[in-house]
């Protein structure tokens, strides 16, 4: 028998259980739903904004006016806010309640004029609970960005009293100051190299929860592999007598059907990732190997885990074992400091934690150097989980000659 | 078949077999924890290297507020923080320009600084937003000593009493705020964590549905295999199986409803009572029909997920998808939510114990039909 006809007839083993493959590929989804749960108001309401408000300025000063109006266009422009203006705020509370806006953002009158007289001055966010994701995510964002144009307003007071300055004097520079802090509110983004107002990169908590899935998804879809390889001690090994030669195209028909079988959980993944947080195009290159990668890694530990058992439940708990602590490693420990040393080196060179990392980061924003690490990570796991495999695997199909 | 040696022998297996225990143990650990810091914010720890590169002082300004933060600065070289970031000691760099301050001074903001963050962390949502925040506040500092800096006999004192006073403004309370008000009810629901009880009930789901690993082997020398062959009933010798399992998880639950505080304790107890002898009927239907053990792995994992978070167990459900918070009434867990969010629970709990109860009856009994024909 070819190399192709082992991984033919293997795949076909593999796939054969069919209840075991379909719940290793579908495994995804209820968890992907949890996501949905979250994300669908935003999605289905916002048309792909991240935000979906209504706007009720009672404020009339031409200042805050006109910077509400840069803030809103810009955001509105980008398309990461639908803003709608309304009148009233009884208007746009029921907006809110009726679903037809996520939030609303309610500036009283007077609101700038408190502001420059010293006074401290509230504007009301209204949201509703079925919204209370976005909204709140959204919220702190504002808020925190309000704070601290609302603090630099009273450092440019204080700084009347610290020069002992005219009434004049202290009104010229007020405006002045207060002009130049809008201008820089009105561009925060730009500090960092980047554009936009509010909430820059407000999604990584998303990005890390997307890739943990990824992660966990792929793993668990190696089950039937592990499981498989161990049933070959009474099963199929058993009955052919494979010689001990063909052991080595056995054996890597078995990564390779196992590869394929979490790529095609990744099948199942990658859309749905694609459909609740837009991935640019120009990143899946730079995934596609990382996917190709975990999946080889995942399929080789699967096999490595296999051959080392005898019966295959000691085998499916060591595996489920060992998928559970790199999860909670990962998504509790691996961005600690403090952590006991061995810890952080167990962290470092898990290839969970390397899977993990190059989907949140290579899907979004690729810094090559941590790609190249995490790349590194999962090959040489993947060469460890391969090489140690292959020896167990083969030892054990000795044994049958 | 002797019952009780049965419900003896699984005693025994349970209590040495660390295995599948260390799930229960693990469980409670980890939720004690969890109840214990329920709605208290967690310590964060983020790692984040700062290079530099300022020639002028107010890079230095920068990091000081930056080290006043809820994140483990640390400044180093440029070479250092990639090599950091790239082996995961470190979640994200900020690079300050060499002309930080030289744009300050001249009233520029335009990159100023450059952030790489590794999306490696729940708490890297606000993380640009501070640092931007911070970076504001050197600027307005530096924006407004320059224009004190012009005005005729401000000396050197002046300045200094300037930036004492902008240092308790940056500490104070801000002149512009915003409140936040849910449009239906005018102020923030209460929110229901308990979080440590919550998740309790979604490990002992995953410990319940493992606990019939027997009934996935049909060897020899199986146990299900001789109970057919004896013509007794699946469910009776489930009965006996599970029985030990339900105690300990149980009596795991006890330390983690104490460490919880929740105001009505004794019902969440009874509920969870319910629950859990609802989900050992739900997880006999699973167990009869899984099959295979991997099956049996991969189903415990997906069902565990799936009926946990529309039963509310694992998250809120926001109201917008009020409708599975219905549906989910078939759901065990759904009435130990119930009971934990204070809503009755006692009349829904027993129908669908009951219902399942039935459900798992029946399906035994059809593998047994189909084991028995084999």
């Amino acid at each position: 028998m070819k190399l192709l006809s082992f991984i033919r007839y293997d795949i076909k083993r593999l796939f054969g259980h069919g209840k075991t493959a379909l719940l290793a590929v579908l495994a995804p989804i209820p968890v992907v739903l949890m996501f949905g749960l979250f994300l669908a108001p935003v999605l289905k309401d916002g048309e792909g904004a991240f935000i979906n408000g209504a706007l009720c300025n009672e404020d009339d000063s031409l200042m805050l006016s006109a910077m509400m109006d840069m803030v809103v266009d810009y955001e509105v422009e980008k398309g990461n806010a639908v803003i709608t203006s309304v009148s009233d705020v009884e208007t746009g509370k029921n907006m809110v309640e009726e679903g037809k806006a996520a939030v609303l953002l309610h500036v009283p009158a007077g609101t700038y004029q408190n502001a420059m007289n010293g006074d401290k001055a509230v504007m009301k966010f209204y949201y509703a609970p079925s919204h209370a994701f976005d909204a709140l995510t959204f919220q702190s964002g504002i808020a925190s960005s309000i704070s601290v144009f609302g603090q630099g307003i009273r450092v440019i007071n204080v700084a009347g009293n610290a020069a002992g300055m005219s009434e004049e004097e202290f009104t010229r520079l007020r405006n002045d100051s207060v002009s130049e802090l809008i201008g820089v509110y009105l561009h925060r983004g730009e500090i960092i190299g980047k554009n936009g107002v509010f909430l820059l990169g407000g999604d990584y908590h998303l990005r890390y929860a997307l890739a943990i899935l990824f992660a966990a998804c792929a793993f668990f879809a190696s089950f039937p592999v592990l499981y498989l390889t161990c049933l070959d001690k009474t099963g199929v090994l058993a009955k052919r007598s494979v010689p001990a030669g063909k052991m080595t195209r056995w054996f890597f028909a078995r990564i390779l059907s196992g590869t394929l079988l979490i790529l095609c959980t990744f099948a199942v993944m990658y859309p749905m990732a694609r459909a609740l947080r837009q991935v640019k195009m120009s990143n899946v290159l730079a995934v596609l190997p990382g996917m190709v990668l975990t999946a080889l890694t995942f399929s080789a530990l699967g096999v490595f885990i296999g051959s080392l058992f005898r019966n295959e439940q000691p085998a499916l708990w060591t595996g489920l074992y060992f998928g559970a602590a790199s999860f909670a490693g990962v998504a509790f420990l691996s961005d600690k400091a403090g952590l006991p040393k061995v810890v952080s080196f167990l962290m470092r060179i898990s290839p969970f934690r390397a899977s993990v990392s190059i989907f949140s980061n290579a899907m979004f924003n690729l810094m090559i150097e941590r790609y190249a690490e995490d790349m590194l990570v999962l090959l040489t796991a993947f060469i460890l989980f391969l090489t140690a495999g292959f020896f167990a695997y083969r030892k054990r199909g000795v044994l049958y000659e | 078949m002797n019952n009780l040696a049965i419900m003896k022998g699984r005693t025994r297996a349970l209590l040495t077999d660390f295995g599948s225990l260390a799930i229960i143990i693990l469980a409670v650990f980890v939720c004690v924890y969890i109840a214990r810091y329920d709605g208290k914010e967690a310590e964060k720890s983020i790692r984040i290297k700062v290079v530099n590169e300022d020639a002028g002082g107010l890079g230095e300004e920068l990091i000081e507020l930056l080290f006043e933060e809820n994140y483990e600065f640390e400044v180093v070289s440029r070479d250092m923080a990639v090599h950091e970031v790239a082996v995961n000691r470190a979640q994200g760099m900020i690079e300050i320009a060499p002309d930080f301050t030289e744009k300050l001074r001249r009233g520029d903001y335009r990159s100023l600084v450059k952030v790489t963050v590794m999306a490696d962390s729940y708490d890297m949502t606000y993380f640009t937003e501070i640092v931007i925040n911070d970076i504001v506040k050197v600027w307005t500092e530096a924006l407004i000593e320059g224009k004190l800096n012009g005005i005729e006999g401000f000396d050197e004192a002046g300045l200094d009493k300037f930036r004492a006073m902008a240092d308790e403004v940056w500490k104070g309370d801000s002149l512009l705020s915003i409140e936040t008000i849910t449009v239906s009810e005018e102020e923030k629901p209460e929110e229901i964590t308990y979080y440590g009880i919550r998740w309790y009930a979604v490990f002992t789901m995953f410990y319940l549905i493992i606990s019939g690993t027997w009934m996935c082997g049909y060897a020899s020398s199986g146990l299900l295999r001789r109970v057919i062959g004896r013509g007794g009933r699946i469910s009776t010798l489930y009965i006996v199986q599970m029985l030990p399992g339900l105690i300990v998880t149980v009596i795991g639950f006890v330390p983690v409803l104490l460490s919880s505080n929740h105001p009505a304790a004794g019902k969440v107890f009874v509920a969870f009572v319910l629950y859990a002898c609802g989900t050992a009927a739900l997880s006999l239907v699973i167990c009869s029909l899984s099959g295979r053990f991997v099956n049996l792995i991969l189903s415990a994992t997906v069902v565990t997920m799936a009926a946990s978070l529309f039963a509310g167990l694992v998250c809120d459900i926001p109201d917008w998808a009020a409708i599975w918070g219905k549906v989910s009434g078939f759901l065990p867990g759904h009435w130990y939510f119930s009971a934990v969010s204070g809503k009755p629970f006692l009349i829904g709990a027993v129908i669908v114990l009951a219902v399942w109860f039935g459900v798992g009856l029946f399906t035994s009994w059809m593998l047994g039909v189909k084991r028995g024909r084999e």
